[in-house]
């Protein structure tokens, strides 16, 4: 059956809610991202662009070329309000909503046209909605599969609107580069450049055999039947997360494991939070680590049974950063600890009975304080806010090490300059 | 450093260096050999991954002192194929080892052995023998029982007891429990039992394969030491204490089942297809002289077997993990052992028929 795709995505999305919140910046240069030397750009308002400011570009070459901007720490747990805020909005359009990022998500409207109208409509009503509710500006494209939308929300932005018809989708794409493409990065680009292949029509023409040739059996599949504007996919509300992370660039590098151990420590309770507010939990730590000298190396240890405890999750953390030399000599720029081996909150009683050994005992007890310990703090912030509770270790005068030149480069704390 | 060396003691040497040297390691270096001369016309090589050091003195023919360290895996692999019996080594300029054997040459990049760990030293230490072959089957009757679980660092490793008189060995991954007992002669007086990681014990094992006679043994300074011939290893012990286990081995229960061996472990291998590969669950019922084992696979179908069996108590069904029998099953000998059930949620027992030295304790699962 011929589907109808919509992608909907927030334009700058985070420097938009900024100028939305402060008159004062409307129409001005705005960047939030990291203020510290090595911080990055995490969005650009769309006064900035004409300067080549962009995303993910490092603060200093961003102001090198904008001066004048404004620039602003991202107060993330706002965005990720205003996010749900902008879900909300598009789960009364369809049920089957697959978010892609904060800002970004696949809508199905198949069959919805006596409901609420055929795509270009809905579109239409999710722009007017977003734009009365939320003060902010999207971008919809709308077509028969995921690619192609996608494609085609990007093209007109700002405040876009397209719509690709399904007999217009290979006349659509025939014109585009072919770095429009999904999985078409720099290197498969290069390589079909040499071979003369520059647009999707391109790609189209000449077809699998002849693409194999040059980018290899399964690549060459995937991309001409992208080209033909074929996409499986359908739009997966709710797919689970395959793995949690966090992670937090320092202002000067650091060379002190118990510092970095109380980073590793934050940033296991911050993830951890994450885990239990989807409620799964998590079998596999990695820890990443990356040197002064840009060197990145992660070290992962899997746990017997699923946790979602952060001073579990912080003692493993510690393991595992003990066991990496050369700290104190070459620095850390940053770290990070990710969960992954996500599975639901176990309910049935493991059927593999154990021995009870004295440590079983006891880590049967620890597992039951963490959770207990979870569910309490996760109450608390619920009533109190993000910060309202945190380790001792971690409260400056309180016997905790961390001084402001540790802090992160992006401060977890909303805070305006 | 220039020596000519035996392809058969080299690779000797290479082979148990390879087994150590640490490829993954963040520090390059682990994953070479450290050749070294010492001047009294052998070769040491060694290798470390700063947890188990191994060190072999060869018998070569030096020609110039001097040391260099090179990928042990590399060094190996071309000595493994080299044509014929007398290799030449020698270290030339910028750090390559350049490799002669017939009309075969290879150079190598190595790299400066003063950045090689120093080798652990145990000083003057007093070694105790042990019957080489005897600590092998230790090693393999416990090692299979070791927990994978790396957050259980205190079961991560091999219990080792030793009075001088009877040489124990004990492992568990919290489901299920191996122990072996030896009668030894002048074994090492330990004051207490100590943890060898699972690595180091692979490696002990390796270093004592093939040999006939003694080795020595020490434990000092939070490793223990092993001597055979001209081959040395240190295993840095676990810094923990082994659980009581004691208290998890069930009394010898007056009524056990006297089963075959053999056809025990094949009726569990057939009838394993038929469960599902997460869990390996199988039911045994046992019943007068009659033992079943069933599996069923809602997914798949089932299977079952009965054996003749020498059994005169209450009927039992307890559910247990197949695996966990039939790996323990092939750690045992004798045509017949001793298999002692009470309850279903209670430790079953495995003991040799005739002797009390080897048993294996293994936790039921719920069916």
């Amino acid at each position: 059956m011929e589907r109808t795709i919509l992608h909907v995505d927030l334009d700058a999305f985070y420097a938009s809610v900024e100028q939305r919140d402060d008159p004062s910046l409307r129409g001005r240069p705005v960047i939030v991202g990291g203020r510290s030397r090595r911080g990055v750009v995490c969005a650009a308002s769309y006064e900035a662009r004409p300067f080549g400011v962009r995303s993910a570009m490092p603060m200093v070459t961003a102001l090198e070329r904008c001066p004048d901007a404004v620039v602003l720490a991202p107060r993330m747990a706002h965005y990720a309000a205003v996010s749900s805020q902008f879900f909300g909005i598009l789960e009364t359009m369809s049920p089957l909503v697959e978010g892609l990022s904060l800002d970004e998500a696949f809508l199905d409207v198949t069959g919805e046209e006596r409901l609420l109208g055929d795509g270009p409509t809905i579109a239409r009503r999710i722009k007017h909605s977003v734009r009365a509710e939320l003060g902010l500006v999207a971008s919809v494209g709308v077509a028969p599969v995921k690619h192609v939308a996608k494609i085609a929300s990007d093209l007109d932005k700002p405040d876009g609107l397209r719509v690709v018809r399904p007999n217009e989708v290979t006349s659509f794409l025939a014109g585009l580069p072919v770095s429009r493409l999904w999985g078409v990065g720099k290197v498969t680009g290069e390589a079909l450049a040499r071979a003369g292949l520059h647009t999707i029509g391109d790609l189209a023409r000449v077809g699998e055999r002849v693409l194999a040739a040059r980018v290899g059996g399964d690549a060459a599949a995937h991309l001409a039947a992208l080209a033909r504007g074929e996409d499986a996919r359908a739009v997966q509300p709710d797919r689970a997360p395959v793995s949690l992370g966090s992670e937090d660039t320092f202002e000067r590098d650091l060379r002190d494991r118990e510092l970095l151990w109380e980073m590793l420590l934050m940033q296991a309770d911050t993830v951890c939070a994450r885990l239990r507010g989807e409620s799964l939990r998590a079998r596999t730590v990695t820890v990443k680590i990356k040197f002064a000298d840009f060197e990145l190396i992660t070290r992962r240890m899997t746990l017997a049974r699923p946790t979602a405890d952060g001073r579990e999750v912080g003692r493993i953390a510690r393991e595992l950063l003990m066991q990496v030399p050369g700290i104190e000599q070459r620095g850390v720029r940053l770290t990070g600890v990710s969960l992954s081996g996500l599975t639901g909150v176990e309910v049935a009683p493991p059927r593999q009975l154990a021995l009870g050994l004295p440590a079983d005992k006891a880590a049967e007890a620890a597992v039951a304080r963490g959770e207990a310990l979870g569910d309490a703090l996760d109450r608390i912030t619920q009533r109190f806010g993000d910060g309202a509770l945190r380790r001792a270790i971690h409260v400056r005068g309180a016997g905790g090490a961390l001084d402001d030149d540790a802090a992160p480069a992006q401060p977890k704390e909303p805070r305006r300059r | 450093m220039e020596f000519s060396i035996q392809k058969a003691d080299f690779l000797r040497g290479l082979r148990l260096a390879q087994g150590i040297a640490d490829r993954k390691s963040t520090m390059p270096i682990l994953a070479n050999v450290l050749l070294r001369t010492d001047g009294k016309q052998r070769l040491l090589v060694a290798a470390t991954d700063l947890n188990v050091a191994v060190s072999a003195e060869l018998p070569a023919k030096i020609e110039k002192e001097g040391a260099l360290t090179v990928s042990a895996k590399m060094l190996h692999d071309i000595v493994a194929d080299l044509p014929g019996e007398d290799v030449k080594v020698k270290r030339s300029e910028n750090l390559w080892a350049e490799i002669r054997c017939g009309s075969f040459e290879s150079k190598l990049v190595g790299m400066a052995d003063r950045d090689f760990p120093k080798l652990p030293e145990p000083g003057k230490i007093k070694y105790a023998k042990l019957d080489a072959p005897t600590l092998r089957e230790m090693i393999d009757k416990t090692l299979f029982s070791v927990s994978n679980d790396e957050t259980r660092f205190q079961l991560s490793g091999v219990l080792f007891e030793c009075d001088g008189k009877t040489a124990r060995m004990v492992s568990t991954d919290g489901h299920r429990l191996s122990k072996i007992e030896r009668a030894v002669s002048e074994g090492p007086k330990l004051e207490r039992g100590v943890i060898i990681p699972k690595k180091g014990l692979g490696e002990l094992k390796r270093a004592v394969d093939g040999l006939g006679g003694a080795c020595e043994i020490a434990v000092s300074g939070g490793a223990i030491y092993l001597k055979s011939g001209d081959v040395g290893l240190s295993v840095k012990l676990i810094e923990a204490e082994f659980p009581p286990y004691e208290q998890v081995i069930p009394a010898p229960n007056p009524v056990g089942a006297l089963v075959p061996r053999e056809a025990l472990m094949a009726a569990l291998k057939r009838t394993s297809h038929m469960t599902s590969d997460k869990t390996s669950g199988v039911k045994l019922m046992l019943a007068d002289g009659v033992l079943k084992i069933i599996s069923d696979n809602p997914d798949l179908g089932e299977a079952r077997e009965e054996l003749k069996v020498d059994y005169a108590g209450a009927p039992l069904t307890i559910g247990f993990n197949s695996n966990y029998f039939k790996e323990l099953l092939s750690h045992m000998s004798g045509d017949r052992v001793r298999l002692e059930l009470s309850g279903e949620l209670d430790p079953g027992v495995v003991r040799g028929e005739a002797s009390a030295d080897y048993l294996g304790v293994i936790m039921p699962m719920r069916i």
